[in-house]
């Protein structure tokens, strides 16, 4: 969008983030991501995945280094981001239309016929448009999920960040939503950050894989996943795909296995 | 609405049993009237003196309903005080339970001193003892938002206002109406017991409480009963008003405030 000649979109350089009760969580995290980038965080619980995201958000506080979201610190470019969380967050006292509007209205800048406009046609892409008139109790786990993505979509965001949004759902939605998602993506080309425990999710999705390491929490390893083109459903039994599986689930027992430090 | 009728009818139930057995310990008992009248004396005397009835019935509605709402408008703003900070809370909650531990009977002749004994003082009474069950509950409700709905607003960078009116006030709301529908009936109970002492030196107040102390005094049983099913038949109203209040506000999204983060 911006025409600044960053020359990262997303650049974190040497975040540390210690808690008050001394346990430090995060160590000298340093990455970038470019435009249209889908990187995914993957590495053992209570290693810092959604602690990262949410520096990366400005929902917790930096300790040391820096992180600027297209020239912008966290907090100024909440304008330009959204983050879906891993329970769908939807307001139950507010109908399926009026709470994928939820963020347009707090932004208060877009009229409400506009609102209307913008709600409809995120419902119509994410298939929930004969449901905006109920309520979220009233929809199924996966329908209250696309109901979230809705919703952070509709604020335009150039940037997305996931905390492990299909986690609690059955394996079968979670590939629908994942193809859904990457869908998405190719319409609206947003930069994601995407938290998740699921190897192939990650590998079908993501265009870079960050693996972290545990106490503290690190980079241990970046995967990239070269596959060009518009992927689909039938990419998931390609070797390659496999491969990769193969070759991110070996890294991320490796971390599992050894605590201290290793540098590759 | 089959809650509501199940609320109503087996309640209901109950009290034809209680009448019936009520009707036949006088009857086989021979208890003197002045100690427990017939179920058709107090009926009798419910529709002949249904005048005074009528009339006491509008002071107590008026001196519980205003302290009522003055208390769910002051209980509501000290939780929305309360709930902006733990130090606040801790620091002010006790004084709220003393609030809550210190028996009506002993505020009340109190109050009826400092403000003098008219109705007002009497909606005082009221307002004090319906007072904690509204902070309590609505405090509770407004702290236990969930973070990630925090965040959402965070993230949307809505102001401090639009978190309040969106967000905490309508998850509270649950929480409210526990707190409205302890109050409704306990409202009643402070009016009754503050014209107790209202009617020492009170003249022309002639509410629930006062005609009770009367009546007892005159061993008029019989219009005492009538007194007392007329001050539950007001507190029920109250109850079932806000009742019917609370259905039509949550009905759409009720169970899932109660389990908003069961996926
Ligand atoms: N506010 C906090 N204060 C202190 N410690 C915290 C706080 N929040 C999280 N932690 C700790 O920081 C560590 C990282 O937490 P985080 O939630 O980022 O892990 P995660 O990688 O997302 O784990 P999971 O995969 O289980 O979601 C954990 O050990 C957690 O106990
Ligand atoms: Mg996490």
């Amino acid at each position: 969008m911006s025409t600044t000649p960053q020359p990262a979109f997303i650049s974190v350089v040497g975040a540390t983030k210690r808690w008050s009760n001394g346990v430090t969580v995060l160590d000298g995290i340093t990455l970038t991501a470019d435009r249209g980038d889908f990187v995914s965080l993957i590495g053992p619980s209570g290693c810092g995945k959604s602690t990262l995201l949410r520096i990366l958000a400005g929902l917790t506080p930096l300790g040391a280094g820096s992180v600027r979201l297209d020239g912008m610190a966290p907090e100024a470019a909440r304008e330009i981001m959204s983050f879906i969380f891993q329970d769908a967050t939807l307001l139950p006292w507010r109908t399926v239309r009026s709470n994928v509007e939820l963020g347009l209205e707090l932004e208060g800048r877009t009229p409400t016929a506009q609102r209307r406009e913008i709600s409809a046609s995120m419902l119509r892409l994410v298939g929930l448009s004969d449901v905006a008139h109920l309520h979220p109790r009233q929809l199924s786990g996966g329908m209250r999920m696309r109901v979230s993505i809705a919703r952070a979509l509709a604020t335009r965001p150039r940037i997305l960040l996931m905390d492990e949004p299909f986690g609690a759902l059955d394996e079968m939605t979670r590939d629908l939503l994942n193809e859904e998602l990457l869908r998405l993506r190719e319409q609206e080309r947003f930069t994601t950050f995407f938290v998740t425990h699921s190897v192939s999710e990650a590998v079908f999705l993501s265009t870079r894989i960050l693996v972290l390491a545990a106490k503290p929490g690190r980079i241990a390893r970046e995967i990239r996943v070269p596959f060009e083109g518009p992927r689909s459903a039938e990419l998931r039994s390609a070797p390659e795909f496999l491969r990769l599986v193969g070759e991110v689930s070996t890294a991320l027992r490796s971390v599992q296995c050894d605590n201290p430090p290793e540098n590759p | 609405m089959r809650r509501l009728l199940a609320q109503v009818g087996w309640p209901l139930a109950v009290l034809v049993a209680v009448i019936t057995v009520w009707d036949l310990a006088c009857r086989w008992l021979a208890i003197p009237a002045y100690v427990l009248p017939p179920p058709e004396a107090v009926l009798r005397v419910l529709v002949e003196r249904r005048g005074n009835l009528a009339s006491a019935f509008r002071v107590t509605a008026v001196e519980a309903g205003g302290g009522y709402l003055m208390s769910i408008v002051a209980g509501v703003l000290i939780a929305l005080f309360f709930a902006r900070s733990p130090l606040i809370r801790r620091s002010l909650y006790p004084y709220t339970i003393v609030l809550q531990t210190v028996p009506i009977v002993a505020i009340a002749p109190l109050i009826l001193m400092w403000f003098g004994s008219g109705l007002r003082s009497v909606m005082l009474v009221a307002f004090v003892i319906c007072l904690f069950p509204i902070i309590a509950n609505t405090t509770q409700g407004l702290i236990s938002v969930p973070r990630n709905l925090i965040d959402l607003f965070a993230m949307a960078n809505a102001p401090r206002s639009a978190q309040l009116l969106k967000l905490r006030l309508p998850y509270a709301l649950p929480s409210l109406f526990v707190g409205l529908r302890i109050s409704a009936g306990i409202s009643v109970i402070g009016a009754v017991t503050g014209e107790l002492f209202a009617s020492s030196n009170a003249v022309g107040e002639g509410g629930l409480g006062y005609s009770i102390t009367y009546a007892n005094s005159q061993l008029q049983t019989d219009y005492l009963f009538a007194l007392v099913l007329t001050a539950s038949l007001l507190g029920f109203l109250f109850f079932f008003t806000v009742a019917a209040l609370e259905w039509l506000c949550l009905r759409q999204w009720h169970e899932s405030a109660m389990r908003a983060d069961a996926d």
